[in-house]
């Protein structure tokens, strides 16, 4: 292939990551750009044909990504995650410290089920009735919250679209997926909340006594609840059994979606205007552009190198994949991380290829909220804090960012080593 | 002026060439030369430096209407980089349509090449600029702290 056909691929790659970073357009329409031009010089260079182009786009993740969407905004229309996050902050009675370490359970449980965009905007409405009316210092809150939205859902494939590439295209399954990786989830929902209070405990001092409410007063549809609620744990329910069903995850969260959508009686079309179309073209497009750049053999070139300097170990390959993902997705949008490094690691030929998988979806899933640059979820965050006349400097995320995204990554390292015994 | 001193570097010298200066005992020829080259580089340092004025106010005038808001800031080094690869990919897919075009399809190439080639020097003067600008502000920072931790050192000793 000639070399300046290699070199227009590139540069696309990094046009759109640049046009990502800076926000100068949105990142949908920043994928999309590259899409078209991918398509536009692969054909002109005959790099590819028009049908292997088509074949670019995963139309499975796209399947999983929409059902998924589609249960849970059904499932938050119906008012469980509010329901969840009004019942922990009652449970806290007033207490500042119990409070925040709820509230931090809270944000990364919901992140579990859904979009960290969603989550968080969730959160942040819980964040800023409860420190508004206790008259609490709201940084703690808001910034903990955050950071526990980004952790939230590293272990299953649904929660996070990086995790459903990766699911995906490496063929994990839901049970898989967790049995790799719940372990370290749980144990870093610990530690990283451990550092959070630590970093935050003087900010945590005078008690207040909150007012008495009923959080099911807030559920205003008592039968959307109970269908939503159902559904949604029926896709959990389906997911886990899956495998031994032989029912691909797709299948099930677009037959679930389906369902919700029939049984739900609202509008599908206030659904479909309430889904993260962002996140569905973003992905689409960056999936041409990375699939351009495979066609040109760059991926497997980079691939075979970094196997090279790895000199064949499956230690030094992991750990090679766990940090460069991590500290790539501290500036890059994690997504397009999991989709360039998905097809590097599939090129790691001879090696055991799990290890790799669980440290690529730590690596992305763990560096997203590391600076206010890192992902849409710190941007929101801060966006909500500066709506309410909270102000907070992008130094100080960064700090906090910063630290407990290095805690989480060097933890991670020591646990891959361990749960998949490559250290000797 | 610069032609003045052209004619004068042309008819001068062959009439005082092997005068000898009295006092510095210099021939008149060579401190002529020196002379002219002394002024010589004075303009042309002062030409570059009016040269740059004019370039920075064109720069930033032509990158306004290309949509860059910020002041040099380093977000703005981004866009400039993003205009730089949008341009090399644009010039690459549309020049070979153009070339195709008869009897002036060279020239449209060319044309557009050339264009292509001016806007990314104008962008990569911009990226310069704002770097060196970024730099020195930093090198400001750092030599300020030098001066009062020294101050502070000199006051302890004293």
């Amino acid at each position: 292939m000639a070399p300046e056909a290699i070199l227009v691929f590139i540069l696309i790659y990094v046009l759109v990551v640049l046009l990502s970073a800076t926000e100068m357009v949105p990142m949908s329409v920043a994928a999309l750009v590259g899409a078209l031009l991918t398509g536009w010089f692969g054909l002109q260079y005959g790099v590819f044909t028009y049908g292997e182009a088509i074949g670019f786009i995963d139309i499975r993740l796209i399947g999983l990504l929409i059902g998924v969407m589609i249960v849970v905004e059904v499932a938050d229309r119906g008012g469980l995650f509010r329901l969840g996050a009004l019942y922990s902050i009652k449970m806290s009675k007033g207490n500042p410290r119990i409070l925040f370490i709820t509230l931090c359970i809270m944000a990364a449980a919901v992140s579990m089920f859904l979009s960290d965009s969603t989550a968080i905007l969730l959160i942040a409405a819980a964040a800023i009735t409860i420190t508004k009316l206790l008259d609490y210092d709201p940084v703690p809150f808001f910034l903990s919250a955050t950071i526990m939205v980004n952790l939230g859902g590293t272990s299953t494939l649904i929660g996070s679209v990086s995790n459903m590439i990766i699911g995906v295209q490496a063929g994990i399954s839901f049970n898989d997926f967790i049995g790799y990786l719940a372990v370290a989830e749980i144990i870093l929902w610990a530690l990283t909340i451990l550092v959070l209070y630590y970093i935050f405990r003087s900010r945590l001092r005078k008690k207040r006594t909150p007012p008495t409410y009923n959080p099911w007063e807030s559920i205003q549809n008592k039968k959307l609840f109970w269908r939503s609620t159902i559904i949604l744990f029926l896709l959990i329910f389906l997911f886990v059994f899956s495998d031994s069903m032989g029912v691909e995850p797709e299948a099930v969260a677009l037959g679930c979606a389906i369902l919700a959508l029939a049984v739900s009686e609202i509008d599908p079309a206030e659904i479909f205007k309430r889904m993260d179309w962002e996140t569905i073209f973003f992905l689409t497009g960056f999936l041409f552009v990375v699939g351009g750049l495979e066609k040109t053999g760059l991926l497997g070139t980079l691939s075979t190198q970094l196997f090279q300097l790895a000199g064949g170990s499956l230690f030094i390959a992991t750990l090679l994949v766990l940090w460069s993902s991590g500290l790539a997705s501290t500036i890059v949008s994690n997504m397009a991380v999991a989709l360039t490094f998905t097809p590097i690691v599939q090129g790691f030929i001879g090696l055991n290829k799990i290890p790799m998988w669980s440290a690529l979806a730590l690596g992305t899933n763990l560096g997203g909220a590391a600076t206010p640059f890192s992902g849409s979820v710190v941007i929101m965050a801060l966006g909500a804090m500066k709506k309410e006349g909270i102000n907070l400097n992008f130094s100080e995320f960064t700090k906090v960012g910063f630290i407990t995204t290095f805690i989480q990554l060097a933890f991670a390292t020591v646990y891959v080593i361990v749960r998949f015994g490559i250290g000797g | 002026m610069a032609v003045i001193f052209g004619v004068i570097s042309i008819v001068v010298p062959p009439l005082v060439g092997d005068m000898t200066v009295p006092g510095i005992n210099v021939k008149g020829g060579f401190l002529l030369w020196v002379c002219f080259m002394l002024v010589t580089v004075i303009f042309v340092i002062r030409a570059l430096a009016d040269a740059l004025s004019l370039a920075d106010v064109l720069t930033d005038i032509f990158l306004r209407r290309l949509g860059a808001k910020e002041d040099h800031s380093l977000k703005r080094v981004g866009r400039d980089a993003i205009y730089i690869i949008l341009t090399i990919l644009l010039a690459s897919a549309f020049i070979p349509f153009l070339a195709s075009v008869r009897e002036i399809g060279n020239m449209l190439a060319g044309a557009a090449s050339l264009v292509a080639l001016g806007l990314i020097i104008v962008l990569i003067y911009d990226i310069g600029r704002i770097l060196y600008r970024t730099v020195e502000a930093k090198a400001e920072v750092l030599a300020d702290r030098l001066v009062k931790l020294a101050t502070r050192n000199r006051k302890k000793k004293g």
